[in-house]
């Protein structure tokens, strides 16, 4: 079972976890068209590359960020969300 | 809210949601500690209010202690006292907090939705590891250490006591976890048969 | 017999006979035996009948790799008779027998093998009618082909699983194994050495070794006490971050290692020629474990195929164990085998070099092995021991990231892994001599405890001492076939041929289309053999072929291994001994347990409906404490609730309590609740039972992304839940001890309340989910049941009913209140439910907003309404029936029951929009097809002023 290091508890079993998925820009609703706000809600990107995703510790119900490769499925790090997000 | 007049029942007492189940005792025994004094505070203002009571405040995930009371530290804004044996020190604690004004967090209610156990017996560590995937060998989980994970496949905060492990969990599951860790029991009595 | 006396036989214990059977015959063998061990001892060889000929197989490996060796137990198929010990009266049987092993009437497939070429599933059983394969085909191939069968009324066992931690977890504990877990715990590491052999030793309990080098090993170890050995432990896969199941019987370790060191030995090839897989065939390796660990005598006269030193150090074990050797065969030139060749001609045994065998022949039946041709002349034996190569144990290396590949120049297979946690030691990493495999071992430890950060010296790479290439036996089709490459399969060389012939040139291609690799071995005496074949026929090399992808797990494993134990999730209300002491009919819901009624069996209905007519004539108490509660503090509360729900909040008054309607982001009704606002920064929400797990998750999700000043707490457990209901509700209040005043002007409908009640801390709020004056009183779980006690004796004077689950739904059903999730779907809007009055106008946003104003832009195409049945309807439509418009589904039905306080049926279903309208008749289809008919009516049937609430 893969491990996944929460900045708070320290390295787990993924099943302690919950995906809450990639961190998304998120639209202003009163300024975007239907098409546009159906793209938003329905397609998901899921481009080769690095991701910034949402994770939740369920038993500390802590939340925080995680970078991961979808091609290699490599962690690159994880970091408490009042931190920067961008890539180093 | 003051406090009740009224008698309070704990799932392991007579009357209680798990009255019948068994604690298991032998190679591996669990006991209940659900009715030991207990406060938690959560949300903005729980750490600077508790530190103005002069309550030293460990880091996250470690246990500090007070005036004989333990300290958990749940998250930076959760805090959780417990207070086996020195309710006096807790209860000053309580009435001190009531009387304060905002800001001072709020009560977290663990006394009342998480069960206390406390799990001992010479075959602990085997039962330990029936029970949970992390590694708590005592050079990896020491004595101030907290685990915020799974025990008996519930969520669960466990940490070592003198005689074995304590553990916190909802106390609507104490039932399945009394029956939980019997069965490890069964098992670890099994395998070594 | 052909027990051999000690030193031969380590594992078993002469002291202690054990009879079992076998086919229905007794047998007898000793403690420690294993079922192939012991009925060899007694001369049954044959212990199974082929997968597609039919053809008798014995003994190959004795590691319990192979197909031809499994056997059923009364309760257990497809057990591994070289490797599972006997037991007291046990009864054993071969499989995949039609009749008996001996007289297996299928024995004629053997002759008809032309008319079942590779690839013929695919081709004949595809007519004459489609559901042919299904009806016809697939039964009658299940019975003749298969493995053992699975016995349904099999007792109980105890499975369990458990975890283990360790800083190096070694696997094997052949030579190179000890050495590395040796080395790796002197220097301090905590580590795990495990090996699915019941001894540790590897190699060095059966080869020809000097017993001191396995006895100095053995003492090494015992002093270490942070060296965990597991034997009779199979490590059955790597997955991702060092995570390996160790299996020890019926318990499963989840074993996480930071460094993994792989010694899992190598594997013996058979050799490819006619009849190569008559019973008396066996691997080298085979005749020494029987020799060396069973006290077993392989045969009476022996051939043995040699091509390395190992085939000669059989020989050399046979002679000990009293065989005849009749001729050692080697198809290398003379001269390559040294002082082991010169050893043997000293015992009087001939060499025939530059020779093979190339085809044997059976006695009656082909039950066992008499003689095989070598350069053209025929020599009589009943023991063939083939020692021609070996292939590296590859299944965890590849698992773990290793390629697999081809020194041409070496001629042998090789795995190669990237810088990492795991590393390889000894025979599969090619180190397959003695003293290369020890230092293999040590090499491997240093390179992990360095990475660990023990200051080791790490040691130079092991140049194994056998540089010479080995032989490989050119593989060549014999014209009358029968020359099995893979076993369990029943395949030839030449259904490989054909494959690459047909256009499967692709290892796995050849692999799916012939089924090569897929029986019980998983081509560990198959692989290598199919890769040169495929190599040979498509002109390209073995490299270039590679073998097909190792996945787990390495072995066949028990399904309870996998479940191992689990209880059941229960969760209780604190109130549950109340309930049951009230011979609740406690039924669980979800992981809860909750009253469905109370009262016998045998009274259900009755029961069902007084506990309904009390609530709507008298006073009922239903436990509610499973409802999601949640307290959401802070001076951003207001504004949190106002962005998740569809209400407004901010502006609440405290005191008061509002309906809440919860959307997910495309705009569906997730969940719905009450919030009452208790302070100006705090609120006391509820939350559907199934749905607060989500719902809480989602409010920490939400906060995390919006940074507000508020912090979520789920009290579900904490707090527990009594609704008091019906129009004697206030009465029952007023009698209890309080500070609350439940007064209808002190205390009006939709408001909240805090304080005590019979000397229990409350949160009670005015709501009304059964259409009755309704108190909902919350308090601390642990005085619940006082509270509870209480409510009871207030109560009595006035009839109060305790009710359960099944009076409640009714209760809602008849006053039109939806249930999310029974009543709602995954595309639900609020304009569907009616809901329009329950979402602000006025806010900017709250979660979905933006997409229930798009949706409404497509159109609303249904409506949840409310349907009659008159009284004598004869068919009264199930729940998610559907609703015909003009033929065709408009929607469904969601809720449906009888309600003893209109006394008829009554039902919510989703209608066409343009039938939503009262007196609108609709087409419902029951569950046996009939359509019916049925009025529209408003959702409330029951009360639809709502005066009865709001008294």
């Amino acid at each position: 079972m893969k491990l996944l290091t929460c900045p708070m508890n320290g390295p787990r079993n993924i099943d302690e976890f919950q995906s809450f998925g990639p961190v998304r820009a998120r639209p202003d609703p009163n300024a975007t068209a239907d098409p546009e706000w159906s793209r938003h809600l329905f397609r998901a990107e899921n481009r080769q590359g690095v991701v910034v995703e949402w994770w939740r510790h369920v038993p500390s119900n802590y939340f925080f960020l995680a970078e991961r490769d979808l091609v290699s499925n490599e962690i690159i790090r994880t970091f408490d969300a009042s931190e920067p997000r961008g890539r180093a | 809210m003051a406090a009740g007049t009224a008698t309070r029942i704990y799932p392991f007492m007579p009357g209680g949601a798990a009255d019948g189940i068994k604690l298991v005792s032998g190679a591996v025994v669990l006991s209940d500690l659900t009715a030991s004094p207990r406060f938690g505070l959560k949300g903005c203002g729980s750490a600077a209010w508790l530190a103005a009571q002069g309550i030293p405040l460990p880091a996250v995930n470690r246990i500090g202690k007070h005036h004989g009371m333990q300290v958990l530290r749940l998250g930076n804004e959760d805090i959780l006292l417990l207070a086996e044996g020195v309710g006096e020190t807790l209860a000053e604690v309580k009435t001190a907090w009531h009387a304060a004004t905002a800001p001072k967090g709020y009560s977290s209610w663990r006394e009342e939705g998480w069960a206390w156990l406390r799990l001992s017996g010479p075959r602990l560590a085997e039962a330990m590891n029936g029970l949970c995937a992390l590694d708590l060998r005592p050079e990896k989980f020491g004595p101030d250490d907290i685990a915020q994970t799974r025990v008996g496949h519930i969520e669960a905060v466990t940490f070592r006591s003198p005689a074995g492990f304590d553990i916190l969990f909802d106390i609507t599951a104490s039932a399945y976890f009394a029956r939980s860790v019997a069965a490890v029991a069964t098992h670890i009595d099994q395998h070594n048969a | 017999m052909n027990r051999l006396p000690a030193p031969f036989g380590s594992r078993i214990d002469r002291s202690r006979p054990i009879r079992f059977s076998f086919e229905g015959k007794p047998f007898e063998g000793y403690a420690g035996d294993s079922m192939a061990s012991a009925l060899a001892a007694s001369g049954q060889w044959v212990l199974s009948r082929s997968f597609k000929y039919h053809r008798p197989r014995g003994i190959l490996s004795m590691t319990g790799a192979d197909a031809n060796a499994l056997v059923q137990l009364p309760s257990d198929p497809n057990v591994a008779a070289e490797r599972t010990p006997i037991s007291e009266g046990l009864r054993v049987s071969a499989q995949n027998v039609n009749g008996s092993l001996e007289h297996d009437r299928d024995a004629v497939m053997d002759r008809f093998g032309r008319f079942l070429p590779v690839g013929f599933y695919y081709r004949t059983f595809m007519g004459p009618r489609r559901d042919s394969w299904l009806k016809f085909w697939e039964p009658i191939i299940r019975r003749k082909a298969g493995l053992g069968l699975v016995d349904t009324k099999a007792p109980h066992r105890h499975f369990d699983k458990t975890h283990l931690h360790c800083d190096v977890l070694v696997v094997g504990a052949g030579p190179a194994g000890l050495s590395a877990a040796i080395a790796a715990a002197e220097a301090g590491a905590d580590v795990v050495l495990c090996d699915e052999n019941p001894e540790i030793g590897g190699a060095l309990t059966y080869g020809r070794y000097d017993p001191a080098i396995l006895s100095g090993l053995s003492s090494k170890l015992e002093a270490l006490p942070n060296l965990k050995v597991l034997t009779g432990t199979v490590c059955n896969g790597w997955y991702e971050d060092n995570w390996l199941p160790l299996i020890q019987g019926d318990r499963l370790h989840r074993t996480r290692a930071r460094e993994v060191i792989l010694a899992t030995g190598a594997i013996e090839q058979p050799a490819v020629f006619r009849n190569n897989d008559l019973p008396g065939i066996m691997l080298g390796g085979a005749a020494q474990r029987l020799i060396r660990h069973y006290g077993v005598r392989p045969g009476q006269s022996a051939v043995v195929l040699a091509a390395n030193d190992d085939g000669y150090r059989t020989a050399l074990d046979l002679l000990d164990a009293g065989l005849s050797v009749v001729e050692l065969v080697d198809p290398r030139p003379a001269g390559v085998a040294g002082s082991l060749e010169a050893e043997l001609r000293g015992k009087g045994v001939a060499i025939r070099n530059g020779a093979t065998v190339e085809a044997a022949e059976g006695t009656a039946g082909n039950r066992h092995l008499a003689r095989v041709r070598v350069g053209g002349s025929w020599t009589a034996c009943d023991l063939l021991a083939v020692s021609i190569g070996s292939a590296p144990a590859w299944q965890l290396p590849c698992q773990a990231g290793g390629k697999v590949g081809y020194d041409a120049g070496m001629q042998t297979m090789t795995i190669t892994l990237p810088q990492g946690s795991v590393h390889l030691a000894g025979a599969v990493a090619g180190a397959d001599d003695l003293e290369d495999a020890i230092a293999s071992g040590r090499r491997a430890a240093a390179n992990a405890l360095s990475r660990l950060g023990h200051a080791v010296a790490v040691e130079s790479p092991v140049t194994p001492k056998t540089i010479r290439p080995r032989y490989v036996q050119p593989i060549v089709a014999d014209p009358k076939g029968r020359d099995f490459v893979d076993f369990d399969e029943d395949l030839q060389v030449k259904d490989l041929q054909n494959a690459t012939k047909e256009g499967y040139r692709e290892i796995e291609l050849v692999k799916r289309f012939t089924t090569v690799g897929m029986g019980p071995s998983q081509g560990r005496h198959s692989a290598l053999a199919t890769a040169r074949i495929v190599a040979e026929a498509t002109g390209r090399t073995v490299g270039e072929i590679g073998i097909t992808t190792a996945r787990p797990p390495v072995g066949p494993e028990t399904l309870g291994v996998l479940a191992g134990h689990h209880e059941v999730l229960e969760r209780r209300t604190a109130l549950h001994a109340r309930h049951v002491a009230l011979n609740a009919a406690m039924k669980p819901v979800g992981a809860w347990w909750r009253p469905y009624y109370y009262g016998d069996a045998s009274s259900a209905g009755e029961a069902v409906r007084e506990e309904i007519l009390a609530v709507r004539e008298g006073v009922g108490l239903l436990d509610v404490s499973t409802l999601g509660k949640l307290e959401i503090r802070g001076p951003d509360a207001g504004e949190f609730l106002d962005r998740l729900y569809t209400m407004a909040h901010a502006n609440q008054p405290v005191g008061r309590v509002r309906y809440c309607l919860m959307l997910n982001e495309m705009g569906s009704v997730v969940d719905d609740g009450v919030a009452y606002r208790m302070a100006q920064d705090q609120f006391y929400v509820t939350a559907t039972t199934g749905a607060v797990a989500r719902v809480y998750a989602d409010m920490l999700f939400w906060n995390a992304e919006w940074r507000l000043k508020v912090d979520v707490l789920n009290l579900t457990g904490a707090f527990s839940g009594l609704n008091v209901t019906g129009p004697k509700a206030r009465q029952v209040l007023g009698a209890l001890e309080s500070d609350i005043d439940f007064s209808r002007d002190a205390f009006p409908y939709l408001s909240g309340r805090d304080g005590m009640v019979a000397g229990v801390p409350v949160r009670v709020m005015r709501i009304g989910f059964t259409g009755e004056l309704s108190y909902e009183l919350h308090c601390p779980s642990s005085l619940a049941p006082s509270l509870w006690d209480a409510v009871m004796a207030a109560g009595r004077p006035h009839g109060l009913r305790p009710y359960g689950l099944e009076a409640s739904r009714i209760l809602r059903l008849e006053k039109g209140h939806i249930l999310i999730g029974q009543d709602t779907d995954a595309i639900t809007t609020p304009d569907e439910l009616g809901f329009g009055w329950a979402v602000s106008k006025k806010k900017p946003f709250f979660v979905g907003k933006r997409s229930i104003e798009m949706r409404a832009r497509l159109g609303q195409t249904r409506k949840l309404v409310g349907l009659n049945f008159p009284a004598g309807t004869r068919n009264i439509p199930g729940e998610s029936c559907l609703v015909l418009r003009g033929g065709a589904p408009v929607g469904q039905t969601t809720s449906v029951g009888y309600s003893p306080s209109l006394g008829r049926h009554i039902a919510l279903a989703y209608v066409h929009v343009d039938d939503q309208a009262e007196g609108s008749r609709v087409t419902v289809k029951c569950r046996n097809g009939e359509l019916i008919e049925a009025p529209v009516v408003a959702h409330a049937f029951f009360d639809p002023t709502n005066a009865r609430q709001e008294i």
